[in-house]
């Protein structure tokens, strides 16, 4: 089976002042008196796993167990301290939903806009357009308004429609996002569904152990920065519940 | 990596550099051959009275140029129109007659250099000492002119003049004067850059094909290197960068009645109380005042906006940045290209004023290519720089705000660069930004292309800027997510 992600012994070190000095002012003067220290924090301790095709992973754990983090660092939108990352395919990161919408612009623009920063291509989101539109359940003549006129779920609902369209190889999900209506949740956790069911190299991030247990092939329990425990589903989860 | 996209773009990058080349040598292939030099000018102080026939004037003078082609002589004519001819002869130190010429007292106005040309050009005289001596013939009290002297040198607003040295005084029949003649010498100066042009830029091109090619050849065996990650990001993120562009222009000008006219607008009512205030409190006689005010305005304020707003691009994005994975480069590049949407916009203006005041529209002006280029390359280095500084210093945003206006007091905008004495003008033309916008006013004012040195001034500030930008930027951009 084809390896999708390859995480080697990566450690992830934030290096925290005392104090996060933002300005030179600042800086100069506790260099200075010499009183600049700085913490570190590891979010990750030689963590270490892999992902093989169609492998749908859970990843649980306690919150600030760098969940997120190792995330990030897979998403490539953090740069670990130490080890590799290797992904063999394209990303879709739902770290969280509707990140690059401006809201003086129009739905419509704000799909181009969206989607563009998703990676997707000019051809691929004209080819899409109506798809997007259609799961969004927006009317017309909402987009061709202003997003900051929108109902918080009507922008939940586009960004959702916006970021599911793509079949990426590789799936990133941060809880399962469940927004709108109830109607719409379910259509939305369908869809997720659908994703994750058709051969997407997923890796998925839940606080519901009810959910990992449906949903993932493996899991991966991190606590502290640690990888504590990688194994078959039924198995990680015990041990975390017990 | 798109292959074939990265050929398209590869291939046009060539077409654009041969374009420019080309297109630099039609219009400045003279200037690059030659150069015009005249002799420094003197503050006429007192005229040496009626020259009449058997009178003879001597003035010693150094050539200036390879090839002198004639002399500006300042005259009075007491209001008369005078007759008769003036003789100039120019002798060497051995007392051979190198050049002469003749003028009819008629063409002279009062208190005005008029230029004489020489029957044949003085070739290869550089650096030497000629004497020239002046007759008339015909001319007689109450029918002759005369000729004005000055023992300073005309220098700067806060210089100290040279006085002249004594064997430089003029002469009359023999007898030592207390000053120079008011007489110019111009001539030609042959470049030896002509030559080098196309070998210079053949052997860039070549330079850059080949590490072209070799980044190609290793993108093969999957390694990273810079052409490979230039033409991604063309081919990539294309098409996101044009939606960050029209989101940045749209935003820009939402809820505003006059919406895209502001970017006309703006640099015309810019220029018309700059120009008021100073054509009218301050007296300023620069020929063309408004299209030299203009150009300054549009080129500086494209520097201070895209910088301004560029240097806020990493910060301001930061909820993205720390969500979804992307260059981070893409963010300063998108503002700036806005930018410079908005600095195509201000250019017509620009072309407007142009057109009223009656400045002549000649080929020079496509010469405006290359410089924007450079200033682009010069902008982009410095947002690459202050993003970074800004993202680990927010004081940067202030700090910016003093240096750009004092940036803007030492760059001549509104003032000509005659004011700055003369000692501290080498440091006022390390100015990048002087080099640009006055590169910009020889091709829209003048017509002509610059010297070949402005060219080389350009080109590296740019440059050096770009590259130090880049390698900051690139350095720090893994950090950028853990300071937001």
């Amino acid at each position: 089976m084809k390896t999708m992600i390859e995480v080697q012994d990566v450690s992830m070190r934030f290096r925290m002042a005392n104090d996060r000095i933002s300005s030179l002012k600042e800086y100069a003067v506790q260099k200075l008196s010499d009183k600049l220290k700085y913490n570190e924090f590891e979010a990750l301790k030689h963590v270490s796993f892999d992902v093989k095709k169609g492998e749908v992973v859970g990843l649980i754990g306690h919150n600030g167990a760098g969940k997120s983090t190792i995330l990030k660092v897979i998403s490539g939108i953090l740069k670990p301290t130490e080890g590799q990352v290797r992904v063999y395919g394209n990303i879709v990161p739902m770290l969280e939903l509707g990140s690059g919408f401006d809201m003086d612009m129009t739905g419509r623009e704000n799909i181009f806009l969206n989607g563009a920063i998703l990676g997707y291509s000019e051809e691929f989101l004209k080819g899409k357009y109506d798809e997007i539109v259609a799961f969004s359940e927006l009317s017309g003549q909402f987009l061709e308004m202003p997003l900051r006129n929108y109902s918080s779920g009507m922008v939940a609902r586009l960004a959702f429609s916006v970021a599911t369209v793509v079949e990426p190889e590789i799936l990133i999900v941060d809880e399962v996002l469940a927004v709108g209506d109830a109607a719409f949740q379910e259509k939305s956790r369908a869809r997720m569904m659908e994703l994750m069911g058709g051969g997407t190299t997923v890796l998925f991030v839940s606080h519901s152990l009810e959910q990992i247990r449906q949903m993932c092939h493996r899991v991966m329990w991190l606590d502290h920065g640690e990888a504590k425990m990688i194994g078959d589903t039924q198995s990680v989860c015990d041990a975390y519940e017990g | 990596m798109d292959m074939k996209k990265s050929k398209r773009f590869l291939l046009g990058l060539a077409a654009i550099y041969w374009a420019l080349v080309l297109m630099i040598y039609a219009v400045a292939h003279e200037q690059f051959h030659y150069t015009a030099v005249t002799s420094d000018a003197l503050s006429p102080i007192a005229s040496i009275g009626e020259l009449v026939d058997g009178m003879e004037v001597r003035q010693r003078m150094t050539v200036p140029a390879d090839r002198m082609d004639s002399l500006d002589i300042m005259a009075g004519t007491y209001g008369r129109a005078n007759t008769g001819v003036l003789r100039m002869v120019l002798t060497d130190e051995a007392g051979a007659v190198v050049g002469q010429g003749t003028a009819e007292l008629g063409m002279f106005l009062e208190g005005k250099y008029t230029t004489v040309p020489l029957e044949q050009p003085v070739e290869d005289r550089r650096g030497e000492k000629l004497t020239l001596t002046l007759t008339t013939e015909g001319c007689a009290s109450g029918n002759a002119l005369t000729l004005y002297f000055g023992n300073t040198i005309t220098a700067g607003r806060f210089d100290i003049a040279q006085t002249v040295p004594q064997d430089e005084l003029y002469t009359v029949n023999g007898e030592t004067g207390t000053g120079k003649l008011c007489i110019k010498m111009n001539g030609i100066q042959v470049l030896s850059f002509y030559r080098w042009y196309w070998p210079i830029m053949c052997v860039l091109f070549a330079m850059a094909c080949a590490y072209v090619l070799s980044c190609l050849k290793q993108a093969q065996q999957g390694k990273n290197n810079p052409i490979v990650l230039l033409c991604t990001t063309y081919s990539r993120y294309g098409f996101l960068i044009r939606q960050l562009v029209s989101r940045d222009f749209k935003a820009k000008y939402k809820r505003s009645a006059l919406g895209m006219a502001w970017s006309f607008l703006n640099p015309l009512l810019t220029m018309a109380v700059q120009y008021i205030v100073f054509s009218t409190l301050f007296k300023s006689d620069t020929p063309n005042y408004p299209v030299y005010l203009l150009s300054g305005i549009v080129f500086f304020s494209f520097f201070s906006e895209a910088v301004s707003m560029g240097m806020t691009s990493v910060t301001g994005n930061a909820s993205l940045i720390k969500k979804v994975y992307m260059p981070k480069y893409i963010y300063p590049v998108s503002r700036i290209l806005s930018s410079l949407v908005n600095f195509g916009l201000a250019i017509i203006p620009l072309f407007l004023v142009m057109l009223v005041t009656g400045t002549a529209f000649t080929p020079a002006l496509l010469l405006l290519i290359f410089d924007v280029l450079c200033l682009l390359g010069f902008v982009t280095g410095m947002v690459l720089l202050l993003s970074t500084a800004m993202t680990f210093f927010q004081d940067t945003q202030f700090l910016w705000g003093v240096v750009s206006m004092m940036w803007m007091y030492l760059t001549p905008l509104f003032y000509t660069e005659n004011i700055i004495p003369q000692k501290l003008l080498v440091f006022y033309h390390m100015n990048p930004m002087y080099q640009y916008i006055t590169f910009a006013r020889v091709c829209i004012i003048s017509g002509a292309s610059p010297a070949p040195t402005a060219y080389l001034w350009c080109v590296v500030s740019s440059v050096a800027v770009l590259l130090l930008g880049i390698l900051t930027f690139k350095h720090h951009q893994d950090k950028f997510a853990l300071y937001l």
